[in-house]
């Protein structure tokens, strides 16, 4: 009997939702194909990081990858949008989008670029986090330094929402909260634990400015090389293991929370309206542009 | 004829690699004073000087063989008699020679050729980043080069000795 | 022992005794693997890891780190700190082997190298000590061992790579701090060791200063020590990361070597940069094919194999951190530093973590463990070198060498069950 095995690599270490969902991914794509379709996974950037996985799905040496949308926009541009603030109203918003036909127009856009997306996973919502003083208006982030992901969006994001926006790696960063290198930082509530950032930085404040969803990609290469059953078989096992991270995703963000909290971080809900109003800036730079057009659209969408 | 143009590749390759060390320096200085100094980050310093860091990595590996730098082992090949010596580095030579081309050069060539078709870019100087890995294939024909002549003074040698092998011994 | 692993270690080993360059030597056994296993491209997928592996911002610091080295090695610095040493060491029994160690401490804290450490700081004190009569490999033997405290007292090439290998689960400052207090122990573990051993051979004093010259030679190294006050401040008070730092070191040390010592000329500042660009090749040759082995060994479940094989042994902390030594012991003989770190990382690693322990004091384990392994036959960098720069041979040091490595082995067991010794200056800082 053949057997067809994928190999599935991210960054993330074993307890991470998005990782359970693909344990589960795999168990479905077995059964589903009576024990014909082999999915391994190898976590914790054990075959290099997101950028590497991505080159490698070009290649054909990679089956699968989880990136986030931050370093597949030197793949693919169009993934960009993702990054301007308060593109979604809310996460009901974002998840009618993803689950539209705009949501599966930025899937195909990768074809081209030696990959295919599978499906969107939850990765929630970006906030900000301060180690001296809450971030409850935009003026308050008037001087100071935030740490942004190293990508031209992300640093015109901080800025345009008053900061100052600095690069440095993830892993510095812990680091660099600790030594005023950076006052600041932004990241949704399992990064912000898992790094164990909160230690440092006591104040979150919820503002919620970006939604940037992770996605689930397939090397063309492999893809095309399935039989169109196993092909089948692994879109439903995909689509059935968006419902059950999203579920995982919900609860760890929870737990998250529940710990930090009990561990001394400050938590805060500030209005949002003087954000979206400073984050217009982005909005005016691609006026006009493909991203631009794009923003409209999922704007426009019930 | 060979050696003249080998003395210009030499020194072509030594000038480029001891003028981006010097260009590496001055860009990461910048972009220390463009932080504390003038309170404007650079964003493409940071990208600047790790592609020129790989250039000089690679280019690099190249004159470092030229003087026979890479570290091994000459312990074991020292106990052997001269011609058998002479042999076992020839075949090291030819170990290197055939990684320097097919890995390098024809492994790194196909990289270089699907970075370019999928025209990945990077992300603050928005250069595709073909043109930082096609360092992989040209380090890789400099270093054929180098190894190839290596293996063909060793035979060199070994011939010598293979003809005159009393004459050999006087010598030295 | 399933076969694409037996063709890597066996490919491996006999490229190693047939002399091809390490890196290559590693670059080709991976190749060859990548054939045992199959449905892969080979030569592109070498070829990849060769080019991602060294494609990090946080590499960068490693050619800074080494030409700042190159610059103070021709820059009359080592002479500067050999008096300095003096000053305080100099005039005890065995004088001039402590102050060989404790300049190897202050070089090597400010280059990062051990290379770097043993032909600057040996290549002046062995002649030195051969006319005071010292023994000659005995000489070669201090200068040896001493320069790898250079690799535990930051600023350090190798943490560098290790802060890399943890895929920044450890930054670079933590590990840097972490190094200082193993470092003077192993510094003061081989004082020990040379110590017993002048007394024994009745070896004569170093220079003993008036007060008058000692304050004079103490103040002209000045300069020189304030570079690592420049390098170490500047990353731990955030003005600058550790990147950006090694840069700096390099601006000072130009500054100091031409415009204060005035021992480097402009006209020869070309040929440094050469000499510290093929230093860095053969760094970055390394790392890229390590890279590809490391893939080629994760690829093939090799960490979760010897994992389960050792948890299996044992779930005590103190019997796996014992086999795990052991084990990097057998890996130094015949492996260089820079690939053990990148290669065996992500092994042991997830294991010693599970078990408790902080990924700072494995790192600061590894490192002092590999430390040993580049003293050793029959691939020991620092080994080649001291014998070259005291014309002796590695059959003639390693009798002489063999209680340094009791000292430094001593020293690896101290740090492996003190966690504190580790961990004391990095928590103090709070810097994890
Ligand atoms: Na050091
Ligand atoms: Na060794």
């Amino acid at each position: 009997r053949d057997i067809r095995t994928l190999k599935i690599a991210h960054g993330l270490n074993i307890d991470h939702p998005v990782h359970k969902a693909m344990v589960y991914l795999a168990q479905q794509a077995a059964e589903k194909s009576d024990h014909t379709l082999k999915i391994d996974i190898y976590p914790s950037e054990q075959l290099g990081t997101e950028k590497e996985c991505i080159e490698q799905l070009q290649m054909g040496i990679l089956s699968m990858t989880k990136v986030s949308s931050s370093p597949l926009e030197s793949f693919v541009p169009k993934i960009k949008v993702f990054a301007l603030p308060f593109l979604f109203r809310d996460a009901e918003h974002k998840w009618t989008v993803l689950n539209g036909p705009i949501g599966k127009e930025l899937l195909v856009a990768c074809t081209p670029k030696g990959f295919r997306g599978l499906c969107y996973y939850d990765a929630g919502a970006r906030s900000f986090y301060t180690v001296d003083k809450p971030i409850l208006h935009p003026d308050d982030l008037q001087g100071l330094k935030i740490r942004t992901q190293q990508s031209p969006m992300a640093i015109d994001m901080v800025n345009a929402l008053g900061g100052s926006a600095t690069p440095i790696p993830w892993g510095e960063l812990y680091t660099a909260l600790q030594q005023g290198v950076v006052d600041g930082a932004e990241n949704n509530e399992p990064s912000l634990y898992t790094s164990r950032h909160y230690e440092v930085a006591k104040h979150y404040s919820l503002n919620e400015h970006t939604m940037v969803p992770d996605v689930l990609l397939i090397s063309t290469l492999q893809w095309e090389s399935l039989s169109k059953q196993h092909q089948d078989i692994l879109e439903q096992a995909a689509d059935e293991s968006v419902a059950y991270q999203r579920i995982l995703w919900a609860e760890f963000v929870q737990e998250a929370m529940a710990d930090m909290t009990s561990k001394g971080l400050q938590v805060y809900n500030p209005d949002k309206t003087p954000f979206m109003q400073r984050a217009q800036a982005m909005y005016e730079k691609y006026k006009g542009t493909e991203i631009g057009e794009l923003a409209q659209r999922i704007q426009e969408v019930q | 004829m060979w050696t003249p143009i080998k003395k210009a590749l030499d020194r072509f390759l030594e000038t480029l690699v001891a003028a981006s060390m010097a260009i590496l320096t001055i860009d990461v200085s910048w972009q220390v004073i463009t932080r504390f100094i003038l309170k404007n980050p650079s964003s493409w310093t940071e990208e600047l000087a790790t592609n020129l860091m790989i250039w000089v990595g690679l280019l690099g590996a190249a004159v470092a063989l030229n003087y026979k730098d890479h570290l091994g082992i000459d312990y074991f090949v020292g106990k052997l008699s001269e011609k058998k010596r002479l042999w076992t580095e020839m075949f090291a030579y030819l170990c290197i020679t055939l990684f320097s081309f097919l890995v390098m050069f024809l492994g790194g060539l196909k990289l270089v050729a699907i970075t370019f078709r999928f025209g990945q870019l990077s992300p603050a100087m928005k250069l595709p980043m073909g043109y930082v890995y096609l360092a992989v294939p040209v380090a890789g024909v400099f270093l054929a080069i180098y190894s190839t002549e290596f293996f063909v003074e060793t035979f060199i040698k070994l011939r010598r000795i293979g003809d005159h092998s009393g004459a050999a011994v006087e010598t030295k | 022992m399933d076969w694409p692993l037996f063709i890597l270690i066996v490919s491996f080993l006999l490229l190693l005794v047939i002399n091809v360059p390490i890196a290559f030597a590693i670059g080709i056994s991976s190749l060859l693997t990548i054939f045992a296993i199959g449905g892969l491209p080979e030569f592109l997928t070498v070829a990849f890891k060769i080019a991602t592996g060294i494609d990090s911002f946080a590499l960068l610091a490693i050619p800074f780190f080494i030409l700042a080295g190159q610059l103070m090695g021709h820059g009359g610095i080592a002479r500067r700190l050999i008096d300095f040493a003096n000053v305080f060491v100099g005039r005890f029994p065995g004088g001039l082997a402590y102050v060989n160690i404790m300049t190897c401490m202050l070089f090597g804290a400010i280059s990062g190298s051990a290379v770097a450490a043993v032909s600057s700081v040996g290549g002046f004190m062995v002649p030195l000590m051969n006319k005071e009569g010292y023994h000659r490999d005995f000489n070669a033997s201090v200068s040896i061992t001493a320069a790898t405290t250079g690799l535990l007292i930051p600023p350090s090439n190798v943490m560098i790579v290790y802060s890399l290998a943890t895929g920044g689960a450890v930054s670079v400052a933590a590990i840097f701090m972490a190094g200082i207090l193993p470092g003077v122990l192993t510094g003061l573990g081989l004082m020990v060791v040379a110590g017993v051993i002048s007394i024994r051979n009745k070896y004569g004093k170093g220079v003993s200063f008036g007060f008058k010259e000692s304050l004079i030679k103490f103040f002209v190294a000045v300069p020189a020590l304030l570079l690592i006050v420049i390098v170490l401040g500047g990353i731990l008070s955030g003005i600058f990361t550790a990147t950006e730092a090694s840069a700096i070191a390099v601006v000072y040390a130009l500054f100091l070597s031409v415009i204060v010592y005035r021992e480097v000329k402009w006209r020869e500042l070309p040929n440094i940069f050469l000499q510290a660009g093929r230093t860095t090749a053969v760094v970055f040759m390394l790392i890229g094919t390590s890279m590809a082995m490391s893939y080629v060994l994760a690829h093939e479940n090799i960490p979760q194999t010897i994992s389960a094989a050792l948890l299996g042994l044992s779930n005590n902390p103190v019997v796996i951190l014992l086999i795990i030594n052991l084990m990097l012991l057998f890996v130094g003989t015949f492996m260089d530093m820079t690939p053990a770190v990148l290669i065996f990382t992500p092994i042991f690693l997830p294991i010693v973590t599970q078990l408790g322990v902080h990924p700072i004091h494995f790192g600061i384990i590894m490192i002092m463990n590999l430390c040993i392994g580049i003293c050793t036959p029959p691939v020991g960098s620092c080994l080649f070198v001291g014998c070259g720069i005291a014309k002796t041979t590695i059959t003639d040091v390693i009798r002489h060498i063999l209680p340094f490595f009791l000292a430094m082995i001593i020293v690896l067991f101290i740090i492996t069950y003190i966690p504190w010794l580790s961990m004391a200056v990095p928590a103090a800082l709070n810097l994890f």
